[in-house]
C-alpha cells in the first residue's frame, strides 16, 4: 500500500509530460511544467516517509522515536520556492508574448511574425 | 576564504538593489576581486566545510586542481563581458548574482547545493534571454530548462536515497548496478538541455540570436563553461557515464545538424548560435570518451570555442546592418575569431582541432574525427561567406566626390559610423583575438593547463582525499 504514493507521483509526472508534448498553447505548457514539479515534489516527500513515523523533533517525550526523514522535506521546500519563482517568471514572459503577438498559440504567433517580417 | 568568491558578488548584488545604476559598475570590480583572490590568496587543495559540519552531512566548497582553472577562466570571461557589453542598469544586479552562482556551482561539492546554484543560473538565464524583447525565445528556454532542472533534482535525491548523503565524493561509492545508470540518466538529461545538445538544445538559436551583447556571452560562454565543469565532475570524476557510445552518437548527430542548420541561416546571429551548439556538442562527444588526452583536447577546444564565440557574438550585437568598412579593428577581430573557429593554422583553433584529432586517432576512433573535419569544412563555408559579406558591405554605395559641403557631410557620417562599437568592446574583442593568435604560436600556454585538468578530473583519489580531510 505504501508504494501507491510513488505510482500516483509517476502518473502525475506522466500527465505533466503529456501536457508539454501535446499542448500547443504556451500557458498550458507552463501549467504542465508546474504539474511535473508537483509530481517530483510528491515523490521526494514520499521517499522520506516512514510508516507510523513522527515529526523529526527531538523532545523529552520523543528522545528515541520513529522519525520520518526530514531531509527530503527540506529539499522539497527549496524546490517549491524555486518552482514558484520559475512559474511567476514564465507567467511574466507569457504576458509579454501576448502583448507582442496578441496570442499564446504558436501557429498564430508564427503567422504574426511572418507578417511583421 | 573560498566562500568570498560567492559571498562578495552576492553582497554587491544586494547592495546594488537600492541603487540600480551601481550594479553594472560593481561587476568589473567584483570579477577583478575574484581573479586577484584566486591568483594571490588561494591555491588548489582547499576545502571549506560550511558551518563546520563534516562534508558528509553539510555543504562543502572544494577548490582543487579542476575547479581552480575553471574559476579563473569563468571570472576572466565575466570581467571581459563587464567591459565589453552594453549593460542596462537592471542587468548589473542580475549579472552579479550570476557571478555568485557560477562560482558556487564550480566550488560546491554537494549535489543539492549544485541544484540550487543551477536553478539560480537558470532563472537569471531566462531573464537575460528575454533581453531585446525576446520573451518567446526565453519562454522556450524556460520550458526546456524547467524539465532539465527537475531531472537534476531527481538525480540528486536518488543519490541521497542510495548513499545517505548529498556529498559528491561519497556518491562515488554507490555501486548499485540499477541505481547508478538511473542517476546518470537524470543528470544527463539536464546536461543535454543546458549544454544545447540537439534536439534538447533547440531553445538556443532563438535565445542567442536576439542581438544582445549580454545574452550569448552570459549564456553561451560563462554558463556553458561552468556546466562543462559540472559535466566533467559528475561523469568523469564521480560516476562512469552509462553507455558513453550513445552519448557520443547523440553529440555527433547534434554537431552535424547544428552545422547544417548554421549553413542554412540567413541571419548571422542564428548561424553563430548553431555554430555554438556544434562547438559544445564536440566537447561533450570528446569528454564522453573518458580519456585524459581526449579530455585535455576537449578543454582546449572549449577554450578556443568560447573565446572565439565571445568575439563573434559581441561584434554581431553591435554591427546591426553595418559592415567592417568603417571599423577595421572590429573586422580584424571578427576575422581572426572566424579563422580560429575554423581551425586555420597560427590560431588557437588549429591546435584545438589538432590535439583533438591526434588524441582520437591514438585510441582508434575515426567517426568523431570524420565529423569534426566535415564540420570544419561547413564552418569554413559559412564563416568565410559572412566575413566577405561584412567586409564588402556598403562598397557598392556611390561616394559623393564633388563639392566641399558633400565631403564634409560624408566625414560626419564616417565619424558617426566609427562610434557604433563602444571603445570597451573594441579593445576587449581585439585583445581576445590577439590571445587566439598568441595561443596559436604558443599552444603550451593552454595545453599544459588543460592536460593538468584532464589528469586530475579522471583521478578520483585527490578529490576524495580532499573531502575526507573533514572526516565522515
Amino acid at each position: 500500500m505504501s508504494n501507491i504514493i510513488y505510482y500516483v507521483s509517476f502518473i502525475i509526472l506522466g500527465i505533466g509530460i503529456y501536457g508539454i508534448v501535446s499542448q500547443k498553447n504556451l500557458f498550458k505548457q507552463l501549467i504542465s511544467l508546474s504539474i511535473i514539479d508537483t509530481a517530483v515534489n510528491i515523490f521526494i516527500v514520499a521517499l522520506g516517509y516512514v510508516e507510523w513515523g513522527e515529526a523529526p523533533i527531538y523532545s523529552a517525550i520523543t528522545p528515541v522515536a520513529n522519525f520520518v526523514d526530514p531531509l527530503p522535506q527540506a529539499l522539497v521546500l527549496t524546490a517549491i520556492v524555486i518552482g514558484v519563482g520559475t512559474l511567476a517568471l514564465g507567467s511574466i514572459l507569457l504576458v509579454h508574448i501576448n502583448e507582442k503577438y496578441g496570442s499564446l498559440d504558436p501557429d498564430e504567433i508564427r503567422d504574426t511574425r511572418e507578417v511583421v517580417e | 576564504m573560498i566562500a568570498l568568491l560567492i559571498a562578495v558578488p552576492l553582497a554587491f548584488a544586494f547592495a546594488s538593489i537600492p541603487h540600480e545604476r551601481l550594479g553594472r559598475y560593481f561587476l568589473p570590480f567584483v570579477a577583478l576581486f575574484n581573479l586577484v583572490c584566486l591568483f594571490f590568496f588561494m591555491q588548489p587543495g582547499q576545502i571549506l566545510e560550511v558551518g563546520k559540519w563534516p562534508a558528509a552531512y553539510g555543504i562543502a566548497l572544494v577548490l582543487d586542481n579542476v575547479s581552480y582553472p575553471f574559476l579563473i577562466f569563468v571570472n576572466f570571461l565575466i570581467l571581459m563581458m563587464a567591459l565589453s557589453a552594453t549593460l542596462e542598469n537592471r542587468y548589473g544586479t542580475l549579472l552579479l548574482v550570476l557571478t555568485a552562482a557560477v562560482n558556487g556551482i564550480i566550488l560546491t561539492g554537494d549535489f543539492f547545493n549544485s541544484f540550487v546554484f543551477l536553478e539560480i543560473i537558470s532563472v537569471i538565464a531566462y531573464i537575460v534571454a528575454a533581453h531585446k524583447d525576446n520573451a518567446l525565445g526565453a519562454f522556450k528556454y524556460l520550458i526546456f530548462g524547467g524539465i532539465g532542472g527537475t531531472m537534476y533534482l531527481l538525480g540528486a535525491v536518488s543519490v541521497y536515497v542510495k548513499s545517505g548523503t548529498l556529498n559528491m565524493g561519497y556518491a562515488a561509492f554507490i555501486t548499485d548496478p540499477l541505481i547508478v545508470p538511473t542517476i546518470c540518466i537524470f543528470f544527463l538529461i539536464t546536461f543535454l538541455v543546458e549544454l544545447k545538445v540537439l534536439p534538447l538544445g533547440l531553445w538556443a538559436p532563438d535565445v542567442y540570436s536576439n542581438g544582445s551583447s549580454v545574452t550569448p556571452i552570459a549564456l553561451g560562454s560563462i554558463v556553458t563553461v561552468s556546466l562543462v565543469y559540472l559535466f566533467s565532475r559528475i561523469f568523469l570524476n564521480i560516476f562512469d557515464l552509462p553507455s558513453p557510445q550513445l552519448v557520443g552518437i547523440l553529440a555527433m548527430i547534434s554537431i552535424i545538424l547544428a552545422e547544417l542548420g548554421a549553413l542554412k541561416q540567413k541571419s548571422l546571429g542564428r548561424a553563430l548560435s548553431f555554430a555554438t551548439i556544434s562547438g559544445v556538442s564536440t566537447v561533450v562527444a570528446a569528454l564522453s570518451m573518458r580519456e585524459s588526452e581526449i579530455a585535455s583536447a576537449a578543454y582546449f577546444y572549449l577554450f578556443n570555442d568560447v573565446v572565439s564565440k565571445f568575439i563573434l557574438f559581441t561584434l554581431f550585437a553591435y554591427l546591426g546592418e553595418r559592415g567592417f568598412k568603417s571599423n577595421k579593428t572590429a573586422g580584424i577581430a571578427f576575422t581572426f575569431a572566424s579563422l580560429s573557429v575554423v581551425g586555420f593554422p597560427m590560431f588557437a583553433g588549429f591546435w584545438a582541432k589538432y590535439y583533438l584529432l591526434k588524441a582520437l586517432f591514438q585510441v582508434n576512433s575515426y567517426a568523431l574525427p570524420a565529423i569534426i573535419l566535415i564540420a570544419a569544412v561547413i564552418e569554413a563555408g559559412y564563416l568565410i561567406k559572412w566575413n566577405v559579406e561584412l567586409w564588402y558591405k556598403g562598397e557598392d554605395t556611390p561616394k559623393v566626390q564633388d563639392g566641399e559641403q558633400d565631403s564634409e557631410m560624408e566625414n560626419e557620417d564616417d565619424e558617426v559610423e566609427e562610434d557604433f562599437i563602444p571603445f570597451g568592446a573594441q579593445v576587449v574583442t581585439l585583445l581576445l583575438a590577439l590571445t587566439l593568435v598568441v595561443v596559436g604560436f604558443m599552444p603550451g600556454l593552454i595545453h599544459d593547463q588543460t592536460m593538468n585538468i584532464a589528469n586530475n578530473v579522471l583521478d578520483f583519489r585527490p578529490y576524495l582525499d580532499l573531502i575526507l580531510k573533514g572526516g565522515m
